[in-house]
């Protein structure tokens, strides 16, 4: 130890001319006062952030500077022997003048600085709103930073080593690595790993260049090519294990699975489930097949599912989207249609520029219909070409598959539910029906040739193939399920909770339900006849589910904890024949089950 | 480990493809002056590197007073004192900060030897390193390696660029601190006149070789420079020839086993000097080894 006081002493007084030139510039900064405009606390803020800048510029230039010279100079000139002549270890030449060079910095930034950020704290603060101690802290981080990386330079350029090559190879594959580790958790919106990771980097850098200065000194001495050598395998030694665990890392929290997530979130979207959460840290959403629990990472933005096939908008693969690098121009996604069978199977993937509105899929997959930036366009999924495109005039939209070759376009309007028809053949829209009054964007649901659109008073229950309409007056707070067998469930969305059975306008039953509910909303049909439901307590969340059998009243409960996934709209509904299974969250377990639709089953969604 | 000063085996220096030292050996007795001497760019630097524990070689071993010098550098850096080739204090230093930063490195310090030192070279204290002349930076070299009384002093080309006055008065010190302490010394020069009468064994470098290793009292016995008056003397017998050339109407020749027992029917036979006998071994024809 007394070594390493004594050569950072030697370094310091050697050095010593630095003092004078940070005193000289800390009388450039009160120069500011003497201008002829501005108030008093205008002239003495003015003084403040001069003189912060100023030392932040010599404090960092001379970092770099110092980094430069703290051993390639010597090395270079042939002067090293100096030291190594003498009983000093390497170890104790390195420290000694890191140690010269941090003091160095601090007194330099001290002198230039600490007048004026003493006098005008309140200067400071209008200027910077992290406190000046941590501002202090900051810059002097960065100079040292500053100062290992001008070491770093100094010794691989002077050294004039083929080994330079190596370096730059290196640096290209550190570059290589940390990008393929990085973007991912980007697009993966997972920042907090990625910062993780950064952090993990930085300080491996960090100690990386500060133990490479010891093992270089201790190996390479005062061969300046051995010396280089030395640094090289210490520095890119460290940093490509830290890159490695770190590319480890982002790979293990990339590979979270939907079984891992603590207390998830769910929505339900047709036949599949949308379920977020927590998982290895970090942010993970994943789209569902609940009928067999496979599942595609990625939490989408916009979803269509027909059976085992989902057709989403996902955040685009490209460094624009990772961690929002590039904020201008049109964020990117891609169009990605995917099979949820036995093993999920990507079956297209084309990006697209602009913002997703609507997206809808055929029963077997291998159409698609996306609408980005009013641009209605069909794809064929197996050779990824577009078939046809059309402007649409509407932005939020259901797409439906007709035929292969009719998409159905549902779009709320001002004027009311639009519903058109475009055929890919002619690339022609036609109007299906006039313009259907609604009461908001989200409230109309379509199920095969059935729509159901609610307005102010009434829903209106349409069979876009008859060419039939029903017309049933609903109070505000009421809400209604169309059964598989056509029957009515009413069901009451505030205090008294009830169910009240219709078939063909006269009622069949009316269920009520206990006090404590201030509510109760139909979720699903279970079977034919059987209605799982939610009611609320005062606290909306405060849900207990049931399953109530239409015909007799009889109420039973799945898991006491449980609430069906919600979906949209959430005041009318349709018993859809291709949805099968409904996610349930359970409270209790923190877990997701599936409640078959057939049976009532329930069985945990992922095993 | 041998009781060796010095003991250098089979070590090899090479700067990418060109080998500066090639397997050389040698060995110094303690209290002994060993000189290594070579042209430039024989390799004797390199192998002195090697030997301050400075560089590690490509192969074979250097010790210094029984320790590996690679290995144990900064223990043996408290018992050895070195005056490097090329003056390599900082410039902007003055001579008594060298002083006290030295005084900080070394257990043993003997400021009152350095002082005295620098006052018979008559050099102030004051003055910065770089503003010296080359002369007095030799000289301060030496006291600060003589200040805490090594055991040994490697002295790599000491007079080199001093005037015929500064060398004779580095010598000076050097033999007058030897007589006082016994202490083993190895130096490379290219003053042979100025060593001649200090070394106890030299050593010869050419290309990276060592190409002879001797007590310097043997070597000039047998080295002599016989002269024949005939174009082609009859009787040389034995005698092993480093350069054979003509003289006047006669044949001189470097005898590299001369031998005063058996004398020899020639004109002239003259004794020679280190610097004759290290331009025969190691000059153009280099063939006396």
């Amino acid at each position: 130890m007394s070594h390493v006081l004594a050569i950072a002493r030697r370094e310091i007084e050697e050095r010593a001319f630095v003092f004078v030139a940070a005193i000289a510039i800390a009388l450039v900064s009160p120069l500011a006062w003497l201008t002829p405009y501005g108030s008093f606390a205008d002239r003495k803020e003015a003084v403040v952030i001069l003189a912060f800048f100023l030392a932040v510029a010599f404090t960092w230039g001379l970092a770099l500077i110092l980094g430069a010279t703290l051993v390639g100079r010597e090395l270079s000139e042939k002067r090293l022997s100096f030291y190594f002549t003498r009983p000093v270890s390497g170890a104790a030449i390195w420290f000694g003048k890191l140690a010269a060079a941090i003091a160095l910095l601090a007194i330099s930034f001290a002198i230039v600085s600490a007048f004026p950020l003493m006098a005008g704290q309140r200067a400071f603060r209008v200027m910077s709103t992290i406190p000046a101690p941590s501002a202090v802290a900051y810059v002097l981080a960065a100079a040292v930073l500053l100062t290992l990386v001008g070491h770093l330079f100094s010794t691989w350029i002077r050294s004039r080593s083929p080994i330079l090559a190596l370096d730059f190879i290196a640096m290209l594959a550190i570059l290589a690595i940390v990008a393929g580790t990085l973007l991912p958790l980007g697009m993966a919106m997972a920042l907090i790993p990625a910062v993780r990771i950064v952090a993990l980097l930085v300080g491996a850098g960090v100690a990386a260049a500060i133990g490479g200065g010891a093992w270089q000194l201790s190996r390479g001495r005062i061969d300046a090519r051995r010396s280089h050598r030395a640094l090289s395998m210490f520095f890119w030694g460290l940093i490509v294990v830290a890159a490695i665990v770190g590319f480890a890392y982002s790979r293990w929290v990339l590979a979270a699975t939907p079984r891992e997530l603590a207390h998830p979130r769910a929505v339900q979207r047709g036949s599949v489930v949308h379920i977020w959460g927590t998982a290895r840290g970090t942010e993970a959403g994943f789209t569902v097949n609940p009928a067999n629990g496979v599942y595609v990472a990625d939490r989408s933005w916009e979803s269509a599912s027909r059976g085992n096939v989902v057709a989403d908008f996902v955040s685009s693969p490209s460094l624009q989207n990772a961690f929002g690098i590039i904020r201008n121009g049109p964020s990117r996604w891609v169009v990605r249609v995917t099979r949820l069978d036995q093993e999920p199977k990507t079956l297209m993937s084309v990006e697209v520029t602009g913002d997703p509105d609507a997206i809808g899929v055929n029963d077997d997959g291998s159409r698609v219909a996306a609408t980005v930036d009013h641009i209605l366009t069909v794809y064929d999924t197996a050779s990824r070409h577009d078939l046809a495109s059309v402007r649409v005039a509407f932005s939020r939209a259901a797409l439906q598959f007709v035929s292969p070759n009719i998409v159905r376009i549902f779009a709320p309007t001002g004027e009311g539910l639009r519903v058109t028809d475009f055929d890919v053949r002619t690339r022609k829209l036609s109007e299906v029906t006039p313009p259907i009054p609604i009461a908001n964007q989200y409230d109309y649901v379509v199920v095969g040739s059935t729509l159901m659109v609610r307005n102010t008073s009434a829903v209106e229950i349409r069979n876009l193939a008859a060419g039939t309409v029903d017309t049933i007056p609903l109070q505000k707070d009421d809400g209604l399920w169309l059964m598989r067998d056509g029957r009515w469930a009413i069901f009451h969305r505030a205090a008294p909770a009830t169910i009240e059975i219709r078939r063909s306008g006269t009622q069949q039953r009316l269920i009520r339900f206990g006090r404590d509910a201030q509510g109760v909303r139909v979720m699903a049909e279970i079977g034919r006849g059987k209605l799982l439901v939610s009611t609320y307590g005062r606290q909306r969340f405060d849900t207990t589910t049931y399953i109530v059998d239409a015909d007799s009243g009889a109420m039973s409960s799945p898991p006491p904890r449980a609430t069906p996934a919600l979906s949209w709209p959430t005041g009318i509904g349709i018993t859809d024949p291709d949805v099968k299974y409904r996610a349930l969250l359970r409270y209790d377990t923190g877990k997701i089950d599936a409640i078959d639709l057939q049976t009532g089953a329930i069985r945990p969604l992922f095993r | 480990m041998s009781g060796d000063a010095i003991r250098i085996d089979n070590l090899t220096v090479r700067y990418g493809r060109r080998t500066a030292v090639d397997g050389a050996s040698l060995s110094v007795a303690p209290g002994a002056v060993y000189a290594l001497l070579g042209r430039n760019g024989a390799g004797k630097s390199s192998l002195v590197r090697c030997m301050l524990g400075e560089q590690k070689p490509q192969r074979g071993t250097a010790s210094l007073l029984g320790q590996d010098a690679w290995t144990h550098r900064t223990s043996l850096m408290a018992r050895v004192g070195v005056v490097s080739e090329e003056a390599d204090a900082p410039p902007s230093m003055r001579v008594d900060a060298i002083a006290r930063f030295s005084a900080w490195l070394y257990p043993r310090w003997n400021r009152a030897a350095f002082d005295e030192r620098l006052s018979r070279f008559s050099v102030a204290e004051s003055a910065r390193f770089g503003d010296l002349s080359k002369g007095q930076k030799k000289q301060v070299s030496v006291a600060l390696a003589l200040a805490h009384e090594p055991e040994l002093l490697v002295l790599d080309d000491p007079t080199l660029g001093l005037d015929v006055v500064a060398r004779k008065s580095l010598f000076e010190e050097v033999i007058a601190d030897l007589a006082d302490r016994g202490t083993t010394v190895f130096l490379t020069t290219h003053d042979l006149a100025g060593v001649e009468t200090i070394v106890d064994r030299v050593a010869m470098m050419a290309d990276g070789r060592i190409v002879l290793d001797e007590e310097l009292e043997s070597l000039k016995s047998r080295f002599r420079r016989v002269r024949f008056a005939a174009t082609r003397p009859a009787a040389v017998g034995n005698l092993a020839t480093a350069a054979v050339r003509s003289w006047g109407t006669g044949t001189e020749m470097i005898v590299t086993n001369y031998d005063p027992a058996s004398p020899l029917d020639a004109a002239e036979v003259s004794p020679m000097s280190l610097e004759e006998i290290f331009i025969a071994v190691t000059g153009e024809e280099g063939a006396a080894r």
